[in-house]
Order: C-alpha cells, then structure tokens, then sequence
C-alpha cells in the first residue's frame, strides 16, 4: 500500500520503530522460550554439550531484522534493542545479555555485510547463526561462564552442537519465519515484501 | 467571503504510478470549519489526511495529482516542519500512536520536536491536558489507561502543538461507547477557532457539528462535496449501497420524507428530532417510529429451552487478587441469542473465558455444560472440545498458512476424512464469498474478510455453543452486517451463541437476551426488550441506547395528540 | 505475564544517572568475571544485596521469592562447571571424587561455586539496575549522556511501550491455539514450530503497529528539527558522581583486602 521514501544511507522513523519492535517481540519470545523450556533446562544444562543445542534462537532477532530491513546496521540493532529489553524484563544474564546481544548482533552483521545486503538465502542465514555461534562463543561466554577451564573435548563438543543450533534455530528458523510475515503482506513497504 | 486554508483542486494521489488511491477531490475548506469525510473502508481517506501534513509525499513515497494548497502555498513544496506547526493528526488507535510511556511525557513530544524551552513545553502540555480534563492522570503509565482516555490523551498531545488545522482519523472508532461520549464531547467542545477535519462512520454522537460532507466512493473518487443536510438528503441511496452507516436520526426523518411525512430542516440530533416532533405535531411520525423500533427489537419471548449452560455461584480471581467476578448464576438456553455487555473492564472476556473452559475454577463455583443428549460435563479440558470460543482479535487464532487450510484446520485435528474436509471447506468457503482467496494468507486478507474467517474456522466445527469476543469491533457497516446475518442462519439452526460487544444496535436487532456485567456481578439477566426500561442501570454501566429508541421512549410513549 | 519491571519509589539507587549506574555495573561485573574464588565473588554478591537493601530499600526476599526458580537452574550451572572443570590444569589436584575417568579435584569444586555465585551476581546487579531505573529516563540518558541517536532511542521507547501490550498478546495466542487444538503434543520439536506459529502473528500486529506509531511521530515533527529539546531533565549531578567514588572505592578495599590474604585469585589459571 505505502511506500516508505528511501534514504539509502539512513533510517526513518519507520525503519527504527520497526526493527524496535522486532526486538520487543523477540526479547518476549526468548522470555516465553525461557518459560516453555524451564523444567528441562536444569537437567540439560546438566551437560554442558546438550544446553547449547537450544543457544541458536538467541540470535534470531538479528536474523530477522535484518532479513526485513535489509539495511547495513539492522541486523545488528534488532538484536540489540532484544537484549536491551530482555535485560529490563529480567534475566540472570543480567547486564551481559546486552553484551551479548552486541557481540550476536555483530556476528549477523557481519555475514550479511559480506554479501553486501543482497543476498537473504537460507545459506546466508545459516552462515551468520553459525558465525555468531562461534564468536559469542569466545565472547562474552566464555568469559561469563568460564569455558576455557573446560575440559578440550568438551569445549569442541559445545562449539559443534552450537554451530549446528546457530544454523537451524536462529539462522533456518529466522528466515522461516520472516519468510512467513513476507507472504502476509505487510512488509509491502520493505524491499524483502517486493520480492514477492 | 474568506479565503479557504485548505483547497484542493482537481487532486489525485497514486502510489505506485499506476493504481490511483484518491482522483478528482475538489474541495474548499474553510477557516474554523468541521468538515466530515465519509465513504467505505479502503476509500483513501487516511491517505487524504497523511496529504495534509506533508508526511505524503515527503516521508512516505507517493504521486500526487493537481493542487493541495496550504493557504494557498502548495504542500508538496513545504518541509515537514513547516507543515507539522499547521496540521496536528488524532489517529484511529489509541494503541499506536504514542511514542512514550507517561502521559505527561507524551503530550510534551510535540513540542519537544518543535524544540520549545524547558518552561514553555511544561506551560503547553500542563494546558492541553488541562483542556481534556486529564491534569491529574499526567504522571501515569498510558498503558494503564482506558482506550477513550488514550484518545484524550492523543488529542491533547494534537493541542498542546497549538495547530490550527486538527484532523480526526476515526478517533472513536476503536472506543466502547463510554470512551466515545468522553472523545465526542471533547470533538464538539472543540474552540471555533480551529479547523477541524473528521473521517468517522460512528456519527450518532456528533453529525450534527459539521458544517459540511465530502463523500467518497470506495475507489477514492469524489461523489460530492457540500453541506451536510444536502448531502444527506441527496445520496441516502449511494450510502446504503457503499454501506455506509447513516445516523439514525437523520435516516429515521429522511424515510419519513420518502413518505410525504415530516418537517423541512432535517434533524441531526436527539434535541432536534424532539423539537420536530413536537411542531409537527402529525401522529403518523409517532407511528412510523414505533414500527422501526420495533424492527430493531428483537421478540425476546421464547418457549423455555433445555439449558445449554448454568453457571452457579460462579466467583473468580486471578492468582489470589482482587476479585474479577462474583457470586454470578445464570442459565443459558439451547438455542438462545445472548448478548453479554458491560463498561470495559467488567468482567465479560473473563466470564466466557471461564464458561469454555479456559481457566480452573474452586468451590463452590460450578459451569455445568450440557451435551444435545442432556449430558452434563463439568471437566474444563473436555468443554473447550465441544464449543467455539472466538478471539476479539482474529489474526490471534490464525495458524496455517493459507485461507484453505486454516478453515479445515479444526476438522483435521478432528479426524475428518479427507473428502468429508475437503468438501466442507470448499463449502464454507462459498458461503463466505473466500473461494478466490483460497491460497492467500490468512493476514492478507480485509480487516472484514480475516473477522468472516475466523468465524468461519470455528463454525465450521458446528458446535453447539458458539462464544465470540466482541466479533465486530473496527469494522465498517457492511462488514458488521454481514458478519451479524452470518451468526443469525447459525442460530436459527438451533446453535446456542453467546455475544460479547459494545455495540447495543447489534444488542437490540439480533439477541434475544441480554445479560450486563458490572463492577464483576451480573447485574441485568432478561429478554432484550426488557432493558430499555432500566433507565438506571444503562446509565450507570454506561451502555448506549441507540438514538431512534431513546427518542421513542422519550416522545412516543408520553405522545398526547 | 508477570514480567521484571521498574518499582516506582524514591531512593538513593534510583536518584543516580542510569547511563552511569549501567556503566558502573558494567564495569562490575566485568570485573567480577576475572575472579575464580567463590569468597571474592560471594563478597560481590553480599555488597550487590547490601545496596539492594540499603540503597533502593527494595523488598529482597520477596524479590528473591519470584526467582526461586531460578535457583534449579544456578545450581545446574553449578553442576555443569564442576563437572566440565579441566582438572589437568592443576599441577596437583585434590581429588575428592572419581567417577569412571572423571576426577572431581577440590579446584573444580571452587570453580563450580566461583560461576555459579557469579551468575548470582549478575542477576543481583541487574535487579539492581531495572528495579531503580525509570525506562523513560533511561532512555533519555543514553541519548542524552551516552550519545546514542534520538532516532534509536526514541524508536526503542516506542518498541518497548508495546511490552505489556504484546505480553498480553502472547497470552491470548497461546489460548487461542489451546482451544484450536495445536497444544496438545508436547515433544521438543512440536514446542519448536510453536515457537514459529506464535511468532508470526506476534511479529504480523507488532510491525503493523510500528508503522502506524512511526507515521504518527512523524506527524508530530519528529526530529524535523535537528535540535530538539527535552522537558524532563537527565543530566550527570555532583551527587553522581559522590556515589560513583564512593562505590569504587568500597569495592577497591574489598578486593585489595581479599588480595592481601591471598584470598582473590584471578584468572582461571590461578586455579593450580
């Protein structure tokens, strides 16, 4: 219906809004994803390898903003403003979810810069949750947490599963997702509606 | 004569070059004047409005065609900001259009984009809140408010801006009626001085403020333009074929016209009706007004029915809070119409809740549900398999991704055969006018089209009680209509339905019994009819009698000729 | 939905700027995760509660009574670093525990406590910073003190007005599909494809609302000027930076008393 006028170096108000409440959702979705998960995430996280199998779908707010806006920066605002406001609707995380939320950002960020903003496939989505695996692996998490004075198998064992969670649960199912939202119709004002 | 501060020539907007969204609106408004835009949903009347303050073409990308001129600037050469000083926008919904969390907060953006000092924005938005009557809500969180105070809200963050130029978006149209009497009055109270410019099509509270009518038709082109008595007396036939809802009052007069009865002006409201009445002095008006009243109640009296649900002793709260129901009993007959009403936060969407089992329930409250064999289950999980439950927002129960599969969704889960789903689906889709839209997504549908499918997909399980959560709130005439006539075959079926909704129009035509909430107790449990007579009760639930039976009681009873 | 949310009062805590009181938590708990000895981190946590108390006089046990959940899942990390603990980097490890090839050493005990007592400390000090922080204000802090657009501010304020908002929505989602009949099968991989049937609806009416709230911002000259002003004042005062020395200075002489009984270790080699 509506076309919002591009600035190509800049966001309007509607871009920001928008990828704002992409976060807002996803910071619920991850708060509910905590809820429906919570009886078993004591005995998985029990093991160290099985917990990371769930990690992916951290990263998908970043996956989706970008995938909608398609715009250099998107990607890793909408994963920000998520952990901005998963920190203020409280998480034992605390002020390193937002550190987290940087880092993830940035690792999506980065997968889809290097395809300069033009390609939105599901091998490109799948490369930025597996890259944003490893490096939010490094950092902040294993600072957090203390990985490095894991035993080696195990620490490869969680990288693997992580890479592969990174892939489906964040990058597969974020582009499913915004897949989804695209057929609705109302992205018709974003470049990833037109395509249709 | 004065210059107008608007005029538009000749206008069209277009926003993909091709498809035009607005053509040939000729119109000149003047200073001070209340104009009224009026045609069907999807007409372009809000992208009219986005015209005038600039944020098309300058924030969002469209053509425009022949002149809109800004005292007799073009807009399309001003910046947004020029603009913004002139022209203050009141959207539809009062769930998003604010930007802050306060109210105070709120009102001062505006002025705080205007980069005004410190004192100054603190002066202006103390001032407009001051005009809405919410000086003392400034310091709370909006979204603890009601809907019609929100709206004060977007109103007063319009005036502390100081423009001259307000335009109305639909402001009531989202409201319950309690909200719409506290934003129409604010409308009508509004100072001379500023123009006002209002699309709505809930008009019985404040037709008769405008001065003038622009019509569209439902491609966006101008049928007329002119004052509002003129119009409506010359296109009463183009409204009802757009399905526009024409205010009862004057439609009551202009019938009466068809027939050679009446008075010459026209009236718009309660008090002019009265007056009319009384100069014309003809019993036949008298007359005519008990038969269209009587059309518009319906006969509650019906032959006792085996109950369908009893509800006994029914007391209920959230995780130990305060109280949301209390001490309710009431029986619901197989085959009865209830219309289930109340102010906003009475209790109501809880209660039917509770009736389809969605929440558990402690001793001694007790929902008895009876099977068509007069088997009664009591176990909450096994109720909410045997009737319908419609949400009031429809993209809410939306679950797959087409418009096929979301109907045959609830028989798939019931273990249908494939042909017995396929040929019910197919059928159902015929009947709602889907059958072209099969494969498209549910959320890609009309605002009336999604509200007909999710009706439909719960229908479509023929249960025999069906509960719907205010089924036509936002939608326009035709689409209520539509909906309401739906339900209505359903019923006479002999399937029991259960109402929650504002609207005392669809109370009065369509229920045969009407049940009131207040403060958590049922306060009224009666045939429909019955309800006009508690004059008390309608005012202290702040429910809307609709104008033409208000003006029945008040003149046809007590008619002395 | 019963989310974490700011307690509306007046209290030290809450009087400090939030762009500051974020950096100094920050600077933290940074801090905190070089140290592996569960006494030192314990010491953070006993400090995190004492301002708790103290300074934004907050009901703490009924605080910590909403995160007792929580506790199963500190207690699982406990368990997880205690087993995951590399034991061959100590020179000389205690063993306490053999099960099959795994050795339990007592360092990886400490090492157990140490993260799941620091993963105790975030979730303090981040109760501590949403409890006493007007979002409002946090927000302007940023832009205002932090240098962040008013654009991105803004916008997040917008977004983050649709939290309770979208909560609710969740919660109707979630019963509408209960009714319809897709809640029924509970298994991991049916929990996952919820995941997405909630989403799109969620993600459908949030994005149709962001356009129409960014159309009305807009409309009322967001930014349109380049130099807005803001009614509510958020600025660094002196008493700022009172408390900013005063905290640092309590949390020096613990570590520097902690170190000079050789209690502190830092680094997770210092774990030998």
């Amino acid at each position: 219906m509506i076309e919002h006028k591009k600035k190509e170096y800049g966001y309007t108000t509607m871009d920001v809004v928008m990828i704002a409440v992409i976060g807002v959702v996803f910071a619920i979705l991850f708060w509910a994803y905590n809820q429906m998960f919570a009886f078993i995430f004591p005995f998985i996280s029990a093991s160290p390898i099985t917990i990371q199998a769930f990690v992916g779908f951290w990263f998908i707010a970043g996956i989706v903003s970008g995938c909608i806006v398609q715009k250099p920066g998107a990607a890793f605002l909408g994963e920000f403003i998520a952990a901005v406001i998963s920190m203020l609707l409280g998480s034992i995380w605390g002020v390193w979810v937002i550190v987290s939320g940087i880092m993830q950002g940035l690792g999506v960020e980065a997968v889809f810069a290097a395809y300069r903003y033009k390609k939105f496939t599901y091998f490109t989505v799948a490369l930025a949750g597996i890259f944003t695996a490893v490096i939010s692996f490094f950092f902040p998490e294993a600072v957090t947490e203390g990985f490095l004075a894991y035993r080696l198998p195990i620490i490869v064992g969680m990288l693997v599963v992580r890479m592969a969670s990174g892939a489906l649960l964040g990058g597969a199912l974020g582009k499913f997702i915004t897949d989804s939202v695209a057929k609705t119709g109302i992205l018709r004002n974003f470049k990833v509606g037109k395509a249709r | 004569m004065r210059d107008p501060v608007i005029s538009i020539r000749d206008f069209s907007l277009s926003y993909d070059g091709k498809h035009k969204v607005l053509e040939g609106i000729n119109a000149d408004i003047l200073p001070s004047e209340r104009l009224l835009v009026l045609g069907p949903s999807g007409c372009g009347k809000s992208s009219l409005m986005l015209c005038f303050n600039g944020i098309i073409p300058n924030l969002i990308d469209g053509r425009l065609g022949g002149n809109l001129l800004l005292r007799g600037k073009d807009i399309c050469s001003m910046q947004v900001n020029e603009l913004t000083r002139e022209v203050g926008i009141v959207f539809q919904d009062p769930e998003s259009q604010f930007s802050m969390l306060k109210v105070l907060d709120e009102v001062a953006f505006g002025l705080e984009n205007l980069a005004k000092p410190r004192d100054e924005i603190l002066a202006g938005s103390t001032d407009a809140l001051k005009n809405v009557g919410l000086i003392g809500h400034a310091d709370e969180l909006l979204s603890r408010l009601s809907g019609g105070m929100k709206q004060r809200v977007a109103i007063a963050s319009i005036l502390a801006m100081d423009q001259n130029i307000l335009v109305f978006d639909e402001p009531t149209s989202n409201l319950d009626p309690e909200g719409t009497r506290q934003v129409a009055g604010i409308i009508r109270g509004m100072p001379r001085s500023k123009t006002l410019i209002v699309i709505e099509h809930k008009l019985d509270q404040f037709i008769d403020i405008f001065d003038k009518i622009l019509l569209l038709s439902g491609k966006g082109s101008m049928i007329a333009y002119g004052p509002t008595r003129e119009i409506l007396k010359k296109y009463l036939k183009q409204f009802k074929d757009m399905g526009i809802w024409i205010p009862q009052i004057p439609r009551f007069f202009l019938r009466l016209k068809e027939d050679n009865i009446g008075t010459d002006s026209l009236p718009l409201n309660l008090d002019q009706a009265r007056e009319s009445i009384k100069r014309s002095k003809e019993a036949r008006i008298i007359e005519a007004l008990d038969s269209q009243v009587q059309k518009r109640i319906k006969d509650g009296s019906r032959p006792k029915n085996a109950p369908a649900v009893k509800v006994k002793d029914l007391s209920f709260s959230f995780n130990a809070g305060e109280p949301v129901l209390e001490d309710i009993t009431f029986t619901v007959g197989k085959g009865d119409f209830v219309g289930l009403v109340g102010p906003n936060g009475s209790g109501k969407t809880t209660l039917a809740k509770l009736m389809i089992g969605l929440y558990g329930l402690k001793p001694p409250s007790e929902i008895d549900f009876f099977l068509p064999d007069g088997k009664i289950i009591r176990e909450r999980d096994k109720i909410s398999k045997k009737c319908g439950y419609v949400f009031q927002n429809p993209e809410h129960q939306f679950i797959e991704e087409n418009v096929f599969d979301e109907l045959a969704y609830g028989l798939k889960i019931a273990k249908y055969g494939q042909d017995a789903i396929k040929s019910k689906t197919w059928d159902m889709l015929g009947l709602l006018g889907l059958k072209g839209l099969s494969a498209s997504s549910p959320f890609n549908l009309s605002q009336g089209q999604k509200r007909k499918l999710s009706v439909a997909s719960i229908l479509i399980m023929d249960h025999d009680l069906l509960i719907l959560d205010e089924p036509t709130f936002g939608l326009d005439f035709a689409a209520t209509t539509m909906l309401m006539e739906l339900l209505s075959d359903y019923n006479r079926k002999g399937k029991t339905i259960i109402i929650i909704t504002h609207d005392m129009n669809i109370i009065f035509k369509y229920t045969s019994r009407v049940l009131v909430l207040y403060k958590g107790r049922l306060a009224f449990d009666r045939p429909t009819s019955q309800l006009i007579d508690h004059t008390q009760l309608i005012s202290k639930a702040s429910l809307e009698v609709p104008p033409l039976i208000k003006l029945f009681k008040e003149v046809g009873e007590h008619a002395v000729f | 939905m019963q989310f974490f949310d700011y307690v509306e009062k007046d209290s030290v805590l809450h009087r400090i700027n939030p762009s500051l009181k974020l950096l100094l938590i920050m600077a933290l708990m940074f801090t905190v995760t070089f140290v592996y000895d569960p006494y030192t981190t314990f010491g953070f946590a006993l400090l995190g509660m004492l301002q708790l108390t103290v300074l934004a006089r907050l009901p703490v046990l009924k605080i910590f009574k909403m995160m007792l959940p929580l506790t199963l899942m500190l207690a699982a990390i406990t368990i997880t670093s205690i087993i995951a603990f590399d034991v061959s980097l100590e020179q000389d490890p205690v063993v306490v525990l053999t099960i099959g090839n795994f050795l339990i050493s007592w360092a990886s005990i400490m090492f157990g406590l140490t993260i799941g007592l620091r993963i105790f400390c975030f979730l303090i000090y981040s109760i501590m910073f949403v409890a006493t922080t007007d979002p409002t204000d946090f927000i302007l802090s940023l832009i205002l003190q932090l240098r962040l657009s008013p654009k991105i501010g803004f916008g997040t304020l917008a977004g983050y007005r649709f939290v309770p908002l979208l909560g609710a929505e969740y919660q109707n989602i979630h019963q509408a599909h209960m009714i319809r009949g897709s809640e029924q099968r509970q298994g991991p991989l049916q929990r996952i494809k919820r995941l997405k049937r909630y989403s799109v609806p969620l993600l459908v009416g949030a994005i149709r609302k962001a356009q129409r709230v960014a159309i009305a911002m807009d409309s009322k000259g967001f930014l349109a000027y380049r130099d807005r002003t803001y009614l509510r004042d958020v600025r660094i005062k002196r008493s700022d930076i009172f408390y900013l020395v005063i905290i640092l200075l309590t949390y020096l002489l613990l570590l520097a008393i902690l170190t000079h009984y050789g209690i502190t270790l830092w680094g997770y080699r210092s774990l030998r």
